[in-house]
């Protein structure tokens, strides 16, 4: 097996690679959502930050590429803060999975929804999501 | 000349068996038999095959672990790899496997053999609970067969192969620390099994005799069972005592071994076990795991003489049957009307003997007589001479309610402990002893 660092696993170092993240932008910049090369490292930086800071290890598909092809056609993601919120909702994302440890598809469509019913304010919907969890589960 | 002549490239007794896959990686590294290839290859297959097993962990519902379960899970498929390359004929064969097979066929491979050898130890695992020994020791019947039954049920070796989900709470005698997963439990059924084999070449009630010499509430304690039972049947095989009574000549033991190193002892031992072992005509395995039960006999026994505390390590059959009832209820008090009129009658009588036949005819509870002796303020005298002509059941009740003078405070009550004090050394020691005795079992079942 891989050596592995007595801190975070270092199996899977880094979070998404800038360059992957401007990817997106062909499909994206169809809303009007762009990320410059700056915005794309300081992306990048958050995700693995957050990870770190959840302590978990990410082995597939990273959750920033997910969420920008959920929310990128959100009436309600702004230009003006689009590179912000991504980063506030990759921190959200990463704590909402050690809180629910539900199914990243799910997690990910109940975002969506509390985004969309709080009108873009990132910073209400976690306690949204946390609801819906809860009565999903009865 | 083939095989013979191929020089043994890694050393087999330098790899930890505990740890097999990181041991053969480190071995291998160090002694450069692997290429930065093939380190390249081998990292690049460990990461995909944590994949695998981390999508299928999460049923592919998630991306990401917890760090500590990814920890955990690359743990299980490092015991796995290991379970799979140690059944290679070598060291130099598990690298050869290793250099020429992907590492997740190596890994499936390394499941087929381990949920294999957990058919085989859940077979055992049955046999054994078929023939457990009846014994009262709660953690006996609890872990060997509720705890095991949970392992069972719990042990996921794709994603687990490390874990043994419970608290294996009763202390096999011999068991090496260290094992993991189905390791662990394969050597712990083995060690379970053979001990209870053992057990059941003897009656229980004796078992039970012999385990209250320790503690008579030795049912709640986490302890070995088979350990005193063995040492106890060794001493009586060694001092010509008959085995199945498990009451060995204490004396003589101390005789025979006193002063002989724990060499000198295993010697003595070894030839009793052997003796043992045929005259119960045991099977082989167990016959096997006595004997490498008597090294550590042996140690306990020499440092249980040195220390003059043998009693501890060969104990004394005591049968708690046996013992002394106090008859003598404690709780069950008279109507206050009827007190009152007891306790004038009490202060009206002339003479220690009226005393006495008053609370013969009238008193059924202790607390009645202790209220009683100290509402009636007798004097010094008169109490002596009142306590003279009690029952022992009375004085051993009295003495268990004023167990110590130091901290009384009340005049009466230190004077009914000053004569009880004065009683007690009027008897003789036979008497007094048994006094105690009683006192004891008072004080028990008042707590």
């Amino acid at each position: 097996m891989t050596a592995r660092d007595e801190g975070a696993l270092t199996l899977f170092p880094g979070g998404e690679t800038a360059g992957a993240l401007l990817l997106h932008n062909e499909k994206t910049a169809e809303y009007g959502l762009t990320l410059t090369r700056a915005q794309a490292l300081m992306l990048s930086e958050t995700h693995r930050e957050s990870l770190e800071r959840a302590g978990r290890v990410e082995f597939g598909r990273g959750a920033p590429d997910r969420l920008i092809d959920a929310f990128c056609d959100s009436p309600y993601m702004a230009r003006e803060e689009y590179a912000e919120t991504l980063c506030a909702l990759i921190e959200l994302f990463y704590a909402l999975k050690n809180e629910t440890e539900i199914g990243d598809d799910r997690l990910i469509a109940l975002m969506r929804t509390a985004f969309d019913e709080t009108r873009g304010a990132a910073e209400l919907m976690e306690d949204e999501v946390l609801r819906r969890v809860r009565e999903a589960r009865g | 000349m083939g095989e013979l002549s191929r020089t043994r490239v890694l050393d087999d007794a330098a790899l930890d068996p505990k740890n097999y896959w990181p041991s053969l990686i480190g071995a291998a590294l160090s002694r450069g038999l692997l290429s930065d290839a093939d380190m390249a290859r081998i990292q690049g297959e460990s990461a995909a095959l944590f994949v695998r097993q981390a999508e299928r962990l999460t049923r592919g519902e998630s991306t990401s672990l917890r760090a500590e379960r990814a920890r955990e899970l690359t743990d299980s498929i490092a015991c796995v790899l290991g379970a799979s390359l140690r059944r290679c004929p070598g060291a130099d064969a598990a690298l050869e496997t290793l250099r020429r097979e992907p590492l997740d066929a190596i890994f499936d491979r390394g499941l087929t053999i381990i949920r294999r050898r957990l058919g085989r130890a859940r077979a055992v695992h049955e046999r054994l609970k078929e023939t457990l020994f009846v014994t009262r020791n709660v953690f006996y019947k609890s872990t060997i067969v509720d705890g095991l039954d949970a392992f069972f049920r719990l042990y996921r070796p794709e994603f687990s192969a490390q874990e043994i989900h419970i608290t294996a709470d009763y202390p096999a005698f011999l068991i090496e620390k260290g094992w993991r997963g189905i390791d662990f439990i394969e050597r712990y059924l083995h060690a379970l099994s053979c001990e209870n084999r053992f057990l059941r070449f003897f009656d229980a009630g004796a078992v039970h005799r012999l385990l209250c010499g320790l503690d008579e509430n030795y049912q709640q304690i986490l302890m070995n069972i088979y350990e005193p039972v063995l040492t106890s049947a060794l001493c009586c095989a060694l001092t010509g005592r008959p085995v199945q009574a498990l009451d060995a000549d204490r004396a003589a033991v101390r005789r025979l071994l006193g002063g002989l190193d724990a060499a000198g002892v295993e010697g003595r031992l070894s030839a009793a076990r052997e003796a043992l072992c045929a005259r119960l005509n045991c099977p082989a395995g167990l016959a096997d795991y006595m004997r490498d039960s008597v090294p550590k006999i042996a140690r306990m026994l020499v440092r249980a003489i040195e220390m003059d505390a043998l009693d501890a390590v060969l104990l004394a059959p005591y049968d708690p049957s046996c013992a002394p009832r106090v008859e003598l209820p404690v709780g069950e008090r008279m109507a206050d009307r009827d007190y009152a009129a007891l306790l004038d009658a009490f202060t009206r009588c002339g003479s220690g003997a009226e005393r006495a036949a008053l609370i013969e005819a009238r008193v059924r509870s202790a607390g009645d007589l202790a209220e009683l002796l100290h509402d009636g303020a007798l004097n010094g005298g008169a109490l002596d001479d009142l306590l003279a002509r009690l029952p022992a059941e009375a004085l051993a009740m009295l003495r268990a309610l004023y167990p110590c003078g130091d901290f009384l405070t009340d005049a009466r009550d230190k004077a009914l402990y000053d004569a009880l004090e004065r009683s007690v050394l009027s008897f003789e020691p036979d008497m007094r002893r048994r006094l105690d005795e009683m006192t004891a079992i008072m004080r028990k079942s008042t707590e």
